[in-house]
């Protein structure tokens, strides 16, 4: 391939790639993105001689200016400048890939390409971005290595010499057309150069210390979804259960929650307590979260009333580690009923920081920017059943918890009587209630209402099947109609098992309502009453795996990337320091390293004694290859230029039959020659004088006068060599 | 004295393009550390990545070339000459890319240099593949004679990005003298009725066998007496000499050609000048008679370069007067006039009137 073809391709390879960083992160308009595509790819058939550049450069820039223009008041009116800014980058790009002739050209298209990656740092912070990174660290490699060859060909290549003429340069088209500059070895090495590139911008990236003041930071754009909202209105949407999109993943640390065959969690968001119109809501009644905080080493524990049961919340609760996505609320989630919440980094002042004083009904908030790690810590398993059956009804207290909407229709509350019939304790009641919805009730995507209605009253006596919401809000009104306290609860049910990453991915398409019910003496509890046919089917396909294998990846990205942050790279050093063993209780701190030592005394010695030979030997071997080199003189000499110039000599002489005898040297048969007058045995002899000094005496010598002996050599035994036959 | 060792070996200079990619890298690390950005630590990670693989890239690029001089046999001030650069790649595997070769000049006649600087001119070499020599030449004018020192060369790379110019300067010492400049010039008629030729002219093709010597750089291969050289070397096996023949000097045609060196002391800056132009003419009348078969004899203040013809002497007579100092007026003359034969003194304008060698009668006055 020629070495401007390749130039040429390396560097628009690095130009797609930060293209494709801009273009996946979903911020700029598509018509950008197709036209800049277009354009991108337009313009590698727009170059001399195909076009004439230099008529369009006064349009393109005109129009850059346009566009600069646009962009500053499009910025002005918006008050975001990032989105308008990487338009503008595109535009420039196409139009100065358009406008390229030079070497100069080029090197404003990779500072474009650069200033576009940097502006996907703040739009893109998807996993594209990484894929995009990696392809721009290689091409960049290339294509600067090639830019700078190019460049000083440019500028030094190449004047030519002579003796009897000024220098004159060479033309550059011909070595740009060279084929034998850069192949695929050179291709190769430097491949591997730019995975050393990569794998060093990695380990840097680590090292780098994480201490962000925080200004200027721009949030990751959150996610909108159908399935989950802080609020509920029943029929409010429809078809939910397929969406895919991941909005949390979660490890946690008890085997038995993990496999795909664990029991399912339920990750409770967020819950409401009063009902009306079909809407469930919170009223200024409902008790706030009552929570203590606490701020050890950095983190901010939130401990909220369930904290209460445990003795020792660290062993005896299920730690849960959570990495939440982007989303549309601040609420925390957690598996039901959860105890705690630990948050780190949390910035004194920040809204952040009011993280467990603001919310009711057990709801724990925390205002973040993108997405967000956290740790926390519930109870899945609930009170004993003893317990559960011995709890009294409530006081008044929760009376919030009773009310029911004026417009809920009487039979419904005879619906509920009926059913409690004979049940005594609140457990009695909710058990139940949820066994007769499950019993009579169908499960259904499908939605259908009936505005006229009570929606309530629609599914329990005419429609006879909903989604979640209605079974929840079902069981929540017709306990209350009995006089038992409950709420109902937002948040996701179950998730989908890793087994790449051994975390549970919660989507979109899991949301679920459930019901909590109070308990005098034991607490809220968790009741859902909602049919199990509900389970989304996820099969073990290759396409299933794959699409896992991505989410791994994606919260990798994430984890390590995104969200890499001071605790987390203290936390990697330690682990570190701890493996290397210089930890407080590791292998040398500890004092084992020296034992160990003092016990392989005589082994360790030997192996020392054997690498210091290994070393010596290799040293030596080394040093007696360098002085071979240096001490074969001949072999040195060899390599001189008027070597290979003699030797050409006396070949164009022995195909004049003048032939060196074995015993004569050649400086005797270059006398030889003179004294037989032979042509050119003249200008044989002074070349012969310049190979001894070039090769015996190493004598500086100069080749051009050797290649005009050379010539004289050749021209005179070719002139004098024809004669007879001529006459 | 790592450090101290390197600076001696290794020079680092950033280019244009480096010292915006370093602000520009200090400018992303700034804004990572204030937004917090990850993203913008990989691209910082990544920038400073690109810095040290320039670091070992160029000094890989440097490692394992040896460089070589092939100077021509003669160099005259003022005229252009072609300075043979060859480097070699002894790197078994790799090839060295984009390498810049510049020969160090120690000092210049009448010490203008002291330290060992480069030539403004430099030979690029594009690409190197492992195991193989390459050669190129730099035109190069030097505007005085004199005796040149060559330290070595300076080894620079700018591979592979262009941010930092690296050099090594490694040791190749070696001597250049540059002869005065030469001019086509007639010589003078013979002033005498001889015209300048010997009663002493004897036959043959050089004159009278008078003995042997080793040989020396530009002796005609025709005089080496081969019976004679094997049996020297028989006789010492370590000295591979050669012995040519010696002749009576071929006195029929003659010439000496004095050229008066002294100057006031101090001098000022045109006498030195003049002097300049003086030699330059005493050279190409050296050319001039020796290109017609005269046997040229050279006079100086304090130098003298006796009979002889033929190449070999043009470079004997023109050695010394390269290499020719300046001396006080009242230094004497090496050698008087020979009889006989063509006598000329070339003085520098502004010289005056000075004590000539004896027997001078013909004065060329250098413009």
């Amino acid at each position: 391939m020629r070495f401007s073809a390749i130039h040429k391709l390396a560097s628009y390879l690095m130009v797609a790639f930060s293209f494709a960083a801009l273009a996946l992160s979903e911020e700029l308009s598509p018509w950008a993105v197709i036209l800049g595509g277009v354009g991108v790819l337009g313009s590698w058939f727009w170059d001399p001689p195909r076009v004439k550049v230099e008529r369009w450069t006064a349009i393109l820039s005109a129009l850059a200016v346009a566009a600069f223009g646009y962009t500053v008041l499009s910025a002005l009116s918006n008050g975001e400048w990032i989105t308008p800014g990487a338009h503008l980058l595109v535009f420039l790009l196409v139009a100065k890939l358009m406008s390229r002739r030079s070497s100069r050209d080029y090197q404003w298209v990779y500072v474009l390409t650069f200033l576009m990656l940097v502006a996907g740092t703040t739009l893109n912070a998807e996993i594209s971005y990484a894929l995009c990174f990696l392809g721009y660290v290689v091409t960049a490699t290339w294509a600067l290595i090639l830019f700078h060859l190019r460049r000083e060909m440019e500028e030094n290549f190449l004047l030519k010499h002579s003796d009897d003429s000024s220098s004159e340069r060479v033309e550059v088209e011909r070595i740009l057309s060279s084929r034998r500059i850069v192949g695929p070895g050179f291709l190769g090495a430097t491949a591997a150069v730019s995975l050393a590139v990569f794998f060093l911008s990695i380990f840097l990236f680590f090292l780098f210390p994480r201490i962000s003041l925080g200004l200027g930071q721009r949030s990751r754009s959150r996610l909108t979804f159908a399935g989950f909202s802080d609020g509920v209105t029943l029929g409010g949407h429809g078809v939910i259960r397929n969406d895919d999109t991941v909005v949390m993943r979660i490890k946690v640390d008890d085997p038995r929650y993990q496999g795909p065959s664990a029991p399912e969690l339920h990750w409770r968001g967020v819950a409401f307590d009063r009902y009306a119109g079909g809407r469930w809501s919170r009223s200024p009644n409902a008790f706030g979260t009552r929570a203590q905080r606490e701020v050890k080493d950095g983190v901010v524990r939130v401990r909220l009333d369930a904290a209460g049961r445990f003795g020792n919340l660290e062993r005896e609760a299920l730690r849960q580690e959570i990495y939440l996505e982007p989303l549309d609320t601040a609420t925390l989630f957690a598996a039901s009923t959860p105890a705690a919440f630990d948050v780190d980094n949390v910035i004194p002042g920040s809204p952040a920081a009011t993280i467990g004083r603001l919310g009711q009904n057990d709801e724990v908030r925390y205002p973040h920017g993108g997405g967000l790690r956290y740790v926390a810590w519930s109870d899945p398993r609930g009170a004993p059943a003893a317990a559960l059956r011995e709890a009294a009804d409530a006081s008044a207290d929760y009376d919030a918890y009773r009310a029911l909407p004026d417009e809920l229709p009487p039979r419904v509350a005879e619906l509920a009587r009926r059913i409690v019939e004979g049940k005594t304790t609140p457990y009695e009641k909710a058990e139940a209630v949820a066994a007769y919805l499950r019993r009579t009730y169908r499960y259904t995507l499908v939605m259908e209402t009936d505005n006229r209605r009570e929606p309530l009253d629609y599914f329990l006596f005419d429609r006879r099947e909903g989604h979640c919401e209605y079974f929840s809000s079902a069981m929540a009104v017709l306990l209350r109609a009995v006089g038992v306290p409950t709420r109902n609860v937002n948040g996701f049910l179950g998730g989908e098992w890793n087994e790449y990453g051994k975390y549970i991915a919660v989507r979109s398409g899991d949301a679920h309502s459930w019901v909590e019910v109070y308990l005098e003496g034991v607490g809220w509890t968790t009741w859902d009453p909602t049919p199990s046919a509900q389970a989304m089917a996820r099969g073990a396909s290759i396409w299933d795996k794959l699409r896992r294998l991505v989410d791994n990846v994606r919260l990798s990205w994430f984890r390590w990337v995104i969200e890499y942050d001071l605790g987390r790279q203290i936390g990697l050093f330690r682990g570190i320091g701890d493996a290397l063993g210089l930890g407080k209780d590791g292998f040398i701190r500890s004092g084992r390293f020296t034992r160990w030592l003092a016990a392989h005394k005589l082994p360790l010695g030997g192996a020392m004694l054997l690498l210091a030979a290994a070393v010596a030997g290799w040293r030596l071997w080394r040093a007696r290859r360098g002085q071979r080199a240096a001490g074969d003189g001949a072999a040195r000499g060899a390599e001189h230029p008027v070597v290979a110039i003699y030797t050409t000599a006396a070949r164009a002489m022995a195909r004049r039959g003048h032939m060196r005898p074995a015993a004569a040297t050649p400086r005797e048969f270059a006398g030889a020659l003179v004294e037989r007058n032979a042509p050119g045995g003249r200008p044989f002899a002074g070349l012969t004088e310049l190979y001894y000094a070039a090769r015996y005496a190493r004598a500086p010598v100069d080749v051009i006068e050797a290649r005009r002996l050379l010539d004289a050599v050749k021209a005179e035994a070719k002139q004098k060599n024809g004669a007879p036959a001529r006459a | 004295m790592l450090a101290r060792l390197w600076r001696r070996r290794r020079r680092l200079r950033v280019s244009r393009e480096g010292k915006y990619f370093i602000v520009i890298t200090l400018g992303v690390g700034l804004a990572a550390l204030n937004t917090g950005n990850n993203l913008l630590f990989l691209l910082l990670g990544w920038m400073c990545s690109v810095i040290v693989a320039s670091g070992v890239l160029s000094e890989h690029s440097l490692r394992g070339l040896t460089v070589a001089r092939q100077q021509p046999a003669r160099i005259h001030a003022g005229r252009p000459f072609l300075m043979g650069i060859s480097l070699k790649n002894a790197k078994s595997r790799l090839p060295s890319l984009s390498i810049e070769i510049e020969d160090l000049v120690v000092a210049e006649p009448e010490g203008h240099r002291k330290a060992a600087r480069p030539l403004d001119k430099k030979c690029y070499f594009l690409k190197i593949p492992a195991g193989r020599t390459q050669s190129t030449s730099y035109r190069h004018t030097f505007s005085r004679r004199g005796l040149y020192r060559f330290a070595g060369f300076r080894v620079s790379t700018k591979f592979p990005f262009a941010l930092f110019r690296k050099s090594r300067d490694v040791d190749y010492p070696g001597e250049i003298i540059v002869y005065p400049a030469v001019y086509p010039v007639n010589p003078p008629a013979p002033a005498g009725p001889l015209g300048g030729e010997d009663a002493r002219a004897r036959a043959g093709r050089r004159g009278e066998f008078h003995g042997l010597r080793e040989m020396r750089h530009g002796d005609d291969i025709r005089d080496v007496h081969w019976r004679s050289s094997a049996k020297a070397a028989a006789a010492d096996p370590s000295g591979q000499r050669l012995l040519v023949r010696e002749y009576e000097e071929e006195s029929q045609r003659r010439a000496t050609l004095f050229v008066d060196n002294a100057v006031a002391d101090p001098a000022p800056p045109e006498t030195a000048e003049a002097l300049e132009r003086a030699i330059s003419l005493a050279a190409s009348l050296a050319q001039g008679y020796l290109l017609r078969h005269y046997s040229v004899r050279l006079v100086c203040r304090g130098t003298q370069v006796p009979f002889q013809s033929g190449p070999a002497q043009l470079t004997r007579v023109l050695r010394a007067l390269a290499l020719l100092p300046s001396v006080p007026a009242g230094t004497p003359w090496n050698a008087a006039a020979d009889p006989g034969t063509e006598n000329l003194l070339v003085v520098y304008r502004g010289a005056g009137a000075r004590e000539r060698p004896i027997g001078v009668g013909r004065v060329i006055e250098a413009g």
